[in-house]
């Protein structure tokens, strides 16, 4: 099958029951996001398909096909950080980092689709992600400054 | 576990997924979010899958507002139907309160009401409780502090969908490819069989869930109990959508979620409240009887008191009255 | 060794010491040093990898003809394993080795228990050759809890074993007895605790090859790489030299992750048999059932507090339990303040529940927990602030100092209910607040090689790891500091035993045991680039600094990439080593924690809506990582308050939720404005003064949101997490004990 990752086809051949996230990980070496709870709780396989942000542990790659997909690794431009990522860097929104490539991508969709979140639509728009290391308010803050730049 | 291989079988249409569905072995999967979960845990193993995403068009997937009410497609999805403005405040609420956003960006109104119970029991392969053909329920002396309070001897699983109740309550239609189904026919409650919590047949597929019309003079309300306000099941949910003439309520009808394997209408409280002007001590009173035949188990029984506070709560937001007293009572 | 004075204390308090600094290391940062970049906010040095997706973890890496392994885990929480019969799963397509942890006839005491590992092609292979494994358990009785542990005739969770271990018993009761005799109040209640799992988000795992000439490489997820190493030596047999343990990027730890895990040891044994490199993670519902956790307990505490809000009795009998494991199941308490005649009983149980591992500040929430929440009994037995009631037992100043600077910022003395749970309505707010203490220094163990090379360009090198706590960062910032450059000019890399030793990530003992280490390193390098420019110069090195990328002196100056063009072609190389800690003005950690809570009195739900953290840690170091650490730990702190429970079940010992969904860690939206305020100390001990912030920032939290629940509503939930159920028993109860004197 053909997936659109990022803006380039990308060719696997894989079982239908194989997941979108173990696609990307395990056969097109795109190994951003993670598969941390496989059941959709935490959202750190979170990637955008068409635009739309999907927990892509529950999602069959085959379903996929005919959708443009893009991971964390298509955000920055070259070494040029994503005014986003920028913004986590500066705010300090990670630790451990293993959570920052779900909640990036997760931030990305919010900002899509609403250029001025209030601080309560942040926190709602990232209900699907969990950080262990407690980065959260830092997070928060993050997308408030990348709102301003993008 | 995992999930292991099956087939995949992609229609073009609903009568070609309606016969892929009959064959042996075959599940229907829109959205996928409850089928995948119930794959990987090793709860259902289906040999074949037949997807209906792969059917395509508006048709399966618009919310239309006709004559005879809201029709929703059945593959659209919680997060379209949180922002529709056709639809009841209380089916919206309830969309845009469920799972996450990227499971809302998936999960599809028909998958929402068709989804299988929730219970660890249920959901684990290492017991095989009644519900999946085996011996017992494990959750009658277990752990079983998000279990059912009623129509629980035989199982203790409470419904999970944030959809059913509200479209219970607003006496929806459920339109398949064989038949149309009044929501109060849908639902098969534990005590009929224990196997299954909907009355599909095999090859049978939702096209969509009707609203009736009359749901738009109603005043509807949508309220949860949680532990914990990202990403949780309710404890208890209660929908409630009232009739009013003049002050004073018409006709009412209340069902709670969470607290039953499939949605648990009360018509004790739908009497309690005709014909009253409410108020928040009416409220109060109204939802007492809702739990009169309530059957807790060892650690499920603050649910009662919890389920109460939500459901007087929800008949104060649907009469549009403050649900919380304030300061110096 | 060099004896000199040192200024040290805080903002509002100073005082000279003298220190005997080791020869040859620079003299500690005294309070009024000016430091350019040490105190600042540095942005984390591998944060743009992060950001990206490019941060390797074990669980990314993916060597050619790499095969994928799973483990085939226990179901119950006790049985004895009937039959294992895996012909057919290693007949499977894809499927290259199997290794058997236990062979029928063993014991699997409990959830989770490694019975044998798959390795094969694909994924998704291993996982059908796990399901195809063919196994027989002969099911037994289980104890799950404490109380079930300890019950006449319970379950033994190890055959022909008891359940619990001796009491260990300090102080003594008579004279406890004689003071809670005296004592104007007697206040008592059992606090208990549940289990906790670290929930690492990168699970436990590990990646094995055999190079060509038998050495062996490791990429594991720890905490610990020389820790890993030491494990990795001993199973394989192999010399020490040809064992290498990797760890570039590692996801969380939290204390679970110093050792080499059963998927390691899986990893290794699969890689030697089918010569093929081996990756092995562990799922997450075994990530919860064998990943550690933090002990649950049950503290059965009474206290007796004088009328001038001195306490002077304090009993505590405390039993925990670490599952199969009975090490660190302690909790600590009573610390902090005097308290009085003490006197405490400690007992281990053994449960039906994985291994306990260490877990961030191990046995403090729990005790913590317990006494800041007796002391809060205590303060409202007698009608005192809460506050006032602690410095009536604690006077240190930097605690006084903290607390006042944490009430002012919550606003104590305005927003606290003066009478608990008196304000109307259904929604109540109330305050709470509680303390901190941890021992941690840092120490021997750390070598840290500092480079210069003639192109201007600095590197650091340790072989220990970053797990999140962001020791790259101060690395650089450190080096930084003594090279008068930008932390984003050091480029350091950890994550690879053969670089110089460094410490495992428990006890908060990385950044100041490497961190020192380094400004030796630096310090000493920094001594022979200048010795170049002085000859180059042609004045007395003596006479030379660097600062700011300049060297100068004697009216002579160059800049640092000048100096570095002076450079032979050997770079300069120095060892940093991390001498013995000396003369300190503080020993400790100092902190507190201060939450407004919301309780909805008709649903139990608790909603924070604010908490101050106040918290040091010796010198700051980074500011930006240092408030992070802080606002971390309040977060798990606050995930450990209200949802985090560890279920198992009563009957079978299974967990229930071992996954994300049902065991509730908050999220995004449960999140309360949190204040950290870093409290800079200058400290003495090492040459930067500072200790590790990572476990004390945990500690205080559940207390401290447990009694602004007491003070919102009146009512005591005793135990963790503070759920809507149990918020609404206590509220009942409350009313009742009221209508009870009514």
């Amino acid at each position: 099958m053909v997936l659109n990752v990022n803006g380039q086809d990308r060719k696997v051949t894989i079982e239908p029951r194989v997941t979108l996230l173990r696609a990307l990980r395990n056969h097109l070496d795109l190994t951003g996001a993670k598969e941390i709870c496989d059941r959709g709780g935490c959202g750190g396989c979170t990637v955008l398909l068409d635009g739309k942000a999907v927990n892509s542990c529950m999602m069959l790659a085959v379903d996929a096909v005919g959708k443009k997909v893009a991971t964390v690794e298509g955000l920055a431009s070259g070494d040029k950080l994503h005014p986003l990522q920028a913004a986590f860097v500066k705010h300090d929104g990670l630790q451990c980092g293993f959570c920052t490539p779900g909640m990036v991508m997760a931030c990305k969709a919010l900002l899509d689709h609403n250029k001025t979140p209030s601080l309560t639509q942040i926190k709602q728009g990232l209900a699907g992600n969990i950080c262990r290391c407690g980065t959260y308010t830092r997070i928060f803050a993050a997308v408030q400054t990348a709102a301003k730049e993008i | 576990m995992a999930m292991k291989s099956f087939a995949y079988v992609l229609p073009g249409s609903i009568d070609e997924a309606a016969k892929a569905a009959k064959e042996k072995g075959a599940v229907i999967k829109a959205g996928g979010i409850d089928l995948l979960d119930l794959m990987k845990g090793n709860i259902t193993q289906p040999e074949r899958l037949v997807n209906l995403l792969s059917i395509t068009g508006p048709a399966l997937r618009a919310i239309s507002s006709k004559d005879d009410g809201v029709h929703i497609g059945a593959l659209c999805t919680l997060a379209d139907l949180a922002v529709s403005e056709q639809v009841p405040p209380a089916l919206a609420q309830a969309a845009g309160q469920a799972a996450t956003p990227q499971i809302r960006n998936v999960a599809t109104v028909g998958g929402n009401i068709a989804q299988r119970p929730r219970c660890w029991y249920f959901r684990s392969s290492t017991f095989p409780c009644a519900r999946k053909g085996g011996d017992m329920c494990y959750a009658q002396k277990g752990e079983n502090k998000y279990h059912a309070l009623f129509d629980n001897v035989d199982c203790a699983v409470v419904s999970a969908s944030s959809l059913a109740s509200p479209l219970y309550a607003l006496g929806a239609t459920v339109v398949t490819n064989m038949r149309r189904i009044a929501i109060d026919e849908f639902f098969v409650p534990t005590s009929k069989d224990i196997t299954k919590e909907t009355v599909l047949a095999p090859g049978e597929i939702i096209t969509e869930i009707v609203v009736p019309a009359a749901a738009k003079a109603m005043k509807t309300a949508y309220r949860e109990a949680v532990e914990k306000e990202s990403n949780d099941w309710a404890l208890v949910s209660a929908s409630v959508v009232l009739e009013f003439d003049g002050a004073t309520v018409k006709s009412a009808r209340v069902v709670l979620g969470s607290v039953a394997a499939v949605p648990y209408r009360v018509t004790a409280v739908e009497d309690a409240l005709k014909g009253q002007r409410v108020t928040a001590a009416f409220a109060a009173k109204a939802a007492e009887a809702a739990f009169a035949k309530a059957r807790p188990l060892d650690d499920n029984g603050y649910k009662i008191a919890l389920g109460k506070t939500i459901l007087k709560r929800a008949i104060l937001a649907a009469a549009g009255l403050p649900e919380i007293a304030s300061a110096g009572g | 060794m060099p004896k000199l004075k040192t200024k040290v204390g805080f903002r509002g308090f100073s005082k000279e010491i003298e220190v005997n600094i080791p020869d040859g290391e620079p003299a500690p940062w005294g309070l009024d040093a000016k430091l350019r970049v040490v105190g600042t906010d540095v942005p984390r040095v591998d944060g743009a990898l992060k950001v990206t997706g490019r941060a390797k973890y074990t669980y990314d890496q993916h060597p050619p003809g790499m095969l994928w392994a799973k483990i085939l885990h226990a179901p119950w929480g006790s049985a004895s394993l009937k039959s294992l019969d895996y012909a057919k799963a290693k007949s499977l397509p894809g499927v290259k080795g199997v290794y058997v942890f236990k062979e029928a006839g063993r014991a699997l005491p409990y959830h989770g228990d490694e019975i044998l590992a798959i390795a094969a092609e694909s994924e998704e292979e291993a996982e059908d050759a796990i399901a195809a494994v063919k196994i027989e358990y002969e099911r037994r009785p289980v104890s799950t809890t404490i109380a079930a542990a300890l019950k006449p005739g319970a379950p033994a969770v190890f055959e022909g074993e008891q359940n619990l271990k001796p009491a260990k018993l300090t102080g003594e009761q008579a004279k406890v007895d004689a003071a809670l005799k005296g004592a104007a109040k007697v206040v008592e209640g059992t606090y208990t605790t549940q289990i906790q799992t670290h929930s690492s988000l990168e699970p436990h795992g590990t990646l094995a090859m055999f190079e060509k000439d038998g050495s062996l490489l490791v990429y594991a997820s720890t905490q610990s790489t020389f820790g890993v190493k030491g494990d990795a030596v001993k199973l394989s047999k192999l010399p020490d030299s040809k064992v290498r343990v990797l760890c570039e990027m590692v996801g969380g730890g939290f204390g679970s992750k110093m050792h080499l895990a059963p998927s390691g040891m899986a990893a290794i044994e699969l890689a030697r048999q089918t010569k093929r490199p081996v990756k092995c993670m562990v799922t997450r519902e075994h990530e919860h059932t064998t990943g550690g956790q933090r002990p649950a307990s049950v503290q059965k505490m009474k206290a007796g507090v004088a009328r001038d809000g001195k306490v002077v009795a304090w009993q505590v009998e405390h039993h925990g339990t670490g599952g199969v494991s009975q090490g660190g199941s302690g909790a600590a308490n009573p610390t902090i303040y005097l308290l009085g005649e003490k006197v405490k009983s400690e007992t281990a149980v053994f449960t039906n529940s994985g291994p306990s591992t260490s877990m961030r500040a191990p046995g403090h929430p729990q005790g913590i927990w317990a006494m800041e929440c007796l002391l809060d009994d205590c303060a409202h037995a007698i009608g005192m602030d809460p506050l006032e009631l602690r410095k009536k037992n604690n006077d240190d100043e930097v605690y006084v100092a903290q607390w006042d600077l944490g009430a002012q910022k919550i606003g104590w003395s305005e927003r606290r209910q003066k009478v608990p749970g008196k304000l109307g309505g259904i929604v109540k707010r109330g305050l709470g607040m509680a303390s901190s203490i941890w021992r941690q220094m840092g120490g021997p163990g750390a070598e840290v090689d500092v480079v210069i090379h003639k192109d201007g360009s600095v590197e650091v090198l340790n072989g220990a790891q970053d797990i999140g706590t962001g020791t790259r960062t101060v690395m650089a910032t450190v080096v930084a500091e003594e090279l008068g450059l930008r932390p984003e000019k050091i480029k350091v890399s950890l994550g690879d035993t053969r670089w110089p030793v460094g410490p495992g990530s428990g006890g908060s003992k990385t950044a100041p045991s490497i961190g020192p280490a380094s400004r030796n390193g630096a310090y000493q390098a920094k001594q022979r680039l200048i010795a170049l420019a002085a000859k180059k110069l042609g004045v007395d090195a003596k006479d030379l600094g660097l600062e700011g990328g300049l060297i100068s002196g004697k009216g002579q100056r160059m800049t640092f990439e000048e100096a570095c063009a002076l450079i032979g072609n050997e770079p300069i190389r120095e060892r940093g080593v991390r001498g013995k800690n000396y003369e300190f003005y503080k020993n400790l950690a100092h902190g507190c924690q201060f939450a407004e809570v919301e309780v909805d009195t008709e649903t139990g739900n608790v909603r924070v809506i604010k908490v101050v953290s106040v918290q040091d840690a010796g010198r700051v170091i980074d500011k930006l990582l240092f408030e992070s650490q802080m606002i971390g730990g309040v977060i798990q702190g606050l995930s450990y308050a209200l949802h985090e429970n560890h279920v198992l079940d009563k009957n079978y010992g299974v967990q229930m939720n071992a996954d994300l969904n049902t065991y509730k860690i908050a999220g995004p939206v449960d999140m309360p404005e949190i204040v950290a305020v870093a409290f800079d100390l200058a400290n003495a001990g090492n040459n930067c003064g500072m200790m590790g912030i990572g476990e004390p920032a945990n500690i205080p939290t559940a207390a401290a949101i447990g009694n602004a629940v007491f003070n919102a509503t009146g009512a005591r939930v005793r135990s963790l997490p503070i759920t809507p159920d149990r918020v609404l028993a206590a509220l009942a109860e409350a009313k009742a004990a009221v209508k009870g004197k009514g």
